[in-house]
């Protein structure tokens, strides 16, 4: 079994995880990155993509994370995200809502340059929900 | 006698309703104070981890290319001050503010007030204030939090302000709710906050990825708008705590006045009913 490391990860609604993990990789402001135990000490910024998580037992879960920083300090990993959300707790629907709406904001000639690019934020998220769970 | 027993019962009336008010206030400062609390203890935890994580970085960093990590010569302070909306909730607004003025004592500053009650404390002072955008904290939501973050970063990164700051309320339980502050920026600031001196040791230098200016400009939005919108979480459960206990205090003072009162109007009565006996009685004698 490969070597663990201590996981923290948390969002801005509360603790997610704390506990013991061999492997997360998640989509950073300068690409993809996977840590493993003993990574050298790391600090990143996360943008919007998908993680997973390699857990003590071996087994593998996947969340949508969005924005947040990634730490690796004396072989003991923070997480904190904006949000957080294993793919078997994505609601399905309200994603495709919110894809729908900010598809409709884009389109509108109306609307600012800073409704426009919360909208291009908005409609990435969504489409990230929608991937990991299968729905496109 | 008798004007006496009705202004009396005057008083009596007046209190029931203020009774009735503060039984309310109370009644409603309870029921809302569960949710806030909730949520102020959920998020609690993060908040810790992310104070740590920033104390881990200025404690580490060695590098000074970014203006969020360094100490800056500008000796301007900017406070972010999260009071209520209302008063009536015992000392929460007052405390805070004497808080902010131990804080700001012989410094020069300018503030971003949330909260009407602390929007009025500054505008009577005459105080500058960045935006007073925000002043109903009830309405204060997570996307507020972020625009404050970047109005702040907007106005650091201008030099307008060489450190940022945070003062709110914290709770600690039902009852007591003490205020205090936060450092936002520049990093270098959390090192002076660190309590506990067993962290404060040197650790292994950590490496940032692409580079730590990049990695600041993406992560200082986001952790100030954390940081402030946990301080909000914990405001608002303290606010609603500080009322409850308040109200709950003001509605019993209200009952013990209402005994009292009741005690010496009927008092009032029976002198009153006595001393018409004793008239029929002499009036009869005398005839």
């Amino acid at each position: 079994m490969a070597a663990a490391f201590h996981l923290h990860i948390a969002d801005l609604d509360g603790i997610v995880y704390d506990g013991q993990a061999q492997m997360i990789s998640c989509r950073t402001i300068d690409g993809e990155v996977a840590i493993l135990a003993k990574h050298i000490n790391y600090i990143s910024a996360i943008s919007v993509g998908r993680a997973a998580v390699i857990m003590e037992d071996g087994s593998r879960r996947e969340a949508a994370c969005v924005g947040g920083m990634l730490t690796m300090v004396d072989n003991y990993c923070r997480m904190i995200c904006n949000t957080w959300e294993w793919t078997e707790e994505i609601d399905v629907e309200r994603a495709k809502e919110a894809l729908k709406r900010a598809e409709k904001r884009l389109a509108d000639p109306a609307s600012s340059e800073k409704t426009k690019h919360a909208a291009r934020q908005k409609k990435k998220r969504a489409e990230l929900r929608l991937q990991l769970t299968g729905n496109k | 006698m008798a004007s006496n027993m009705k202004a009396v019962k005057l008083r009596m009336k007046s209190i029931e309703s203020t009774m009735q008010i503060t039984r309310a206030m109370q009644l409603v400062a309870a029921s809302k104070l569960r949710r806030a609390k909730e949520r102020a203890d959920n998020t609690r935890p993060t908040f810790k981890m992310l104070r740590d994580t920033l104390l881990d970085i200025s404690l580490t960093n060695t590098e000074f290319t970014s203006v969020y990590s360094t100490a800056s010569e500008n000796k301007k302070w900017l406070y972010v001050v999260i009071a209520g909306d209302r008063g009536m909730a015992g000392g929460y607004n007052s405390n805070l503010f004497k808080k902010m003025m131990e804080l700001t004592e012989g410094k020069e500053y300018d503030v971003l007030p949330l909260g009407k009650k602390a929007v009025e404390f500054y505008r009577r002072r005459k105080v500058n204030m960045i935006t007073d955008a925000f002043a109903e904290v009830a309405n204060v939501n997570i996307g507020d939090c972020f625009s404050i973050a970047n109005i702040i970063c907007d106005a650091y990164k201008n030099g307008e302000y060489g450190h940022i700051a945070l003062c709110y309320t914290g709770f600690i339980s039902m009852l007591t709710q003490r205020p205090s502050q936060s450092s936002l920026l520049p990093l270098s600031d959390f090192k002076a906050e660190a309590e506990d001196a067993e962290r404060v040791k040197a650790k292994g230098l950590i490496l940032y990825e692409p580079d730590s200016e990049t990695v600041f400009d993406a992560i200082v939005p986001q952790y100030l708008a954390a940081l402030i919108s946990g301080a909000m979480f914990e405001s608002v459960a303290s606010e609603l705590a500080a009322r409850r206990t308040a109200m709950d205090a003001a509605t019993k003072n209200a009952g013990e006045m209402l005994d009292k009162l009741g005690l010496y109007y009927n008092r009032a009565r029976q002198a009153s009913i006595t001393q018409e006996i004793t008239e029929i009685v002499a009036g009869a004698e005398g005839t």
